[in-house]
């Protein structure tokens, strides 16, 4: 298998502007190194703060890094691209824009024939269970649906790598669970790699090849857990609640809290 | 309100009949006029009562006799003509120039710090103090007016596009650009519509003040028509149905033009993508 995306190395600190010409400065990686796989799903699991998203928006281009190298097939990013796409915990559909127009966007920017608009657009709204949405404005939508038309229009231009930034951190249990199924499907069906960040055990163990445990803030690379479970997993058999409890032990001993309190909130 | 089946949607966005249309508008014309309908009322009562004299205080029914009259032989519909052109032309004027200073204030660091302060200087300056200074220049002519039209609403058009522009959901522009759209790209397809609720408001508050200098305007400027004009010119014959009968077509004119015209932008656009709120 080849490497698809390398980190070495990426240190991240925020200058804050506190007014009136004084700053400060908030580390939120230190010395960050990772390697994924083509087609495997990692994911990066930390208590929040630890910097998840702050590492992901740099893999998406989104943020400036302030050391390190990040390499996609080799490459080195420092910009947002095509080669990458990106679904947001706020969802960030474009409210002017219908279903289908949200999921021609990046097609649009990439250049794609208009005339294959329509078959590709028509492929992932089967994709993501959206038929008879089309033309709907996205505030009529439910969350559920609103995170299914986010990871429909990241995947239409056929990206290489597909970064998720806690998708379902804003939706109830169920819809969240039938969401991580979905995904979990189209994971199967195209062989993205993906790298998704989520703060959730359970959600980390059902999605993931590897989860990469971050520590608190500032983000280090705690340790890098493969799961070795078949698919589809089984969130009650007794080999999950083994990894659960494993990661629950990492975090917690970052915490300093017991690892049962972790199945509370979760 | 969110929808979960498709059968919902038939129901929530289905083709609207044509009947159910025809009941929406009735409502909204009933809404709208009705508790003016009350106002005339009352007016038509007190006037014929004779509390006021009526040289000050004719009954409603005269004055619209008046307003029938001056309609009939052509000088109301001039001067509504001449208000309106001069309106719509400064106003015109002022959107495209607004908005365009206005989105080039919210991206760009160096002309937001160039233009903050004298903006909130101008705004400061009431329209009409502008009007002697500007009469100076250019005289009694229509120039004028519209310069002063033109200038008050930009300010307003270029400093609501500008707030609109900043307070854009950083996710959005994140949206975009991870959609790979850059600069001029991002500018239009994300940036411009997402601010369209602040630069409506905009065009709202900017046409309502332009209204307010234009009738104040045409006064000063003695410039032989329009609606201010009228009203100015009847004050000194003490006709005090022409200047009832003006004032009210100011008032309709520009309760119809906020109505039907920017409201209707408004619909047709933000309040459809849900971008501010339905009451
Ligand atoms: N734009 C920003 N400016 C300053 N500090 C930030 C900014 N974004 C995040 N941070 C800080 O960096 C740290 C990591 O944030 P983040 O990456 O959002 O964490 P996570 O996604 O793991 O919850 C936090 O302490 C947060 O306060
Ligand atoms: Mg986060």
């Amino acid at each position: 298998m080849r490497e698809k995306l390398v980190i070495r190395g990426l240190h991240k600190a925020y200058t804050i502007n506190e007014g009136f010409g004084r700053t400060s400065s908030v580390v939120a990686l230190q010395d960050v190194s990772l390697r994924v796989q083509e087609g495997e799903f990692m994911t990066l699991l930390g208590p929040s703060g630890c910097g998840k998203s702050t590492l992901l928006m740099i893999v998406a281009g989104l943020y400036p890094k302030t050391a390190g190298e990040v390499l996609l097939d080799g490459c080195p990013i420092d910009r947002p691209g095509l080669d990458r796409g990106v679904v947001f915990q706020e969802f960030a559909l474009f409210p002017w824009l219908s279903v289908k127009n949200n999921i021609r966007f990046g097609l649009q920017m990439k250049g794609v024939p208009r005339e294959e608009h329509d078959r590709i657009i028509r492929g992932f709204v089967e994709l993501v269970g959206l038929e008879g949405f089309e033309d709907i404005y996205p505030h009529r939508l439910s969350g559920g649906m609103k995170q299914r038309v986010g990871i429909a229009r990241a995947l239409a231009y056929d990206p290489e790598l597909l970064l998720l930034d806690e998708p379902f951190g804003a939706l109830d249990a169920q819809t969240r669970a039938s969401l991580q199924r979905m995904l979990v499907g189209i994971w199967e069906k195209t062989r993205k790699t993906v790298l998704f960040v989520t703060h959730s055990i359970r959600e980390a163990v059902f999605l993931s090849d590897k989860v990469c445990v971050l520590t608190a803030r500032p983000g280090r690379v705690l340790d890098v857990v493969p799961i070795e479970l078949p698919r589809p997993r089984n969130m009650l058999s007794a080999e999950f609640f083994d990894y659960e409890r494993r990661l629950a032990g990492l975090i917690s001993g970052q915490l300093g809290i017991e690892a049962q309190d972790l199945f509370i909130t979760d | 309100m969110a929808i979960e089946k498709p059968a919902d949607l038939a129901r929530g966005v289905g083709p609207i009949t044509v009947r159910a249309r025809g009941r929406a508008y009735a409502t909204a014309l009933f809404n709208n006029v009705f508790p003016l309908f009350l106002v005339l009322l009352l007016w038509e009562i007190v006037g014929r009562l004779e509390v006021i004299h009526v040289a000050l205080f004719p009954p409603v029914t005269e004055i619209f006799a008046k307003m029938w009259e001056l309609t009939v032989e052509g000088i109301f519909v001039r001067d509504v003509l001449h208000s309106l052109w001069r309106l719509l032309f400064s106003v015109l004027l002022a959107m495209i120039l607004g908005t365009v200073v206005g989105l080039f204030m919210g991206t760009n660091r160096f002309v937001e710090a160039m233009t903050i302060p004298p903006l909130n200087f101008f705004l400061s300056i009431p329209g009409i103090a502008v009007f002697p200074i500007v009469i100076l220049w250019f005289g009694l002519t229509e120039k004028t007016i519209i310069v002063t039209l033109a200038f008050e609403a930009s300010l307003t058009i270029c400093l609501n596009t500008w707030s609109g522009v900043k307070g854009v959901d950083s996710a959005l522009i994140n949206a975009g650009r991870a959609l790979g759209a850059t600069g001029p790209r991002l500018f239009y397809r994300v940036l411009v519509p997402a601010s369209l609720p602040a630069i409506i408001t905009g065009y709202r508050l900017g046409f309502s003040r332009a209204w307010r200098i234009l009738v104040a305007g045409e006064m000063l400027a003695s410039i032989g028509s329009g609606i201010g004009f009228r009203i100015f010119e009847a004050r000194s014959f003490l006709a005090s149905d022409v200047m009832y009968s003006g004032v009210i077509i100011i008032g309709v004119l520009g309760f119809l033009l906020e109505r039907v015209v920017l409201r209707s932008l408004e619909i047709a656009t933000v309040q459809r993508w849900g971008m501010v709120r339905e009451l």
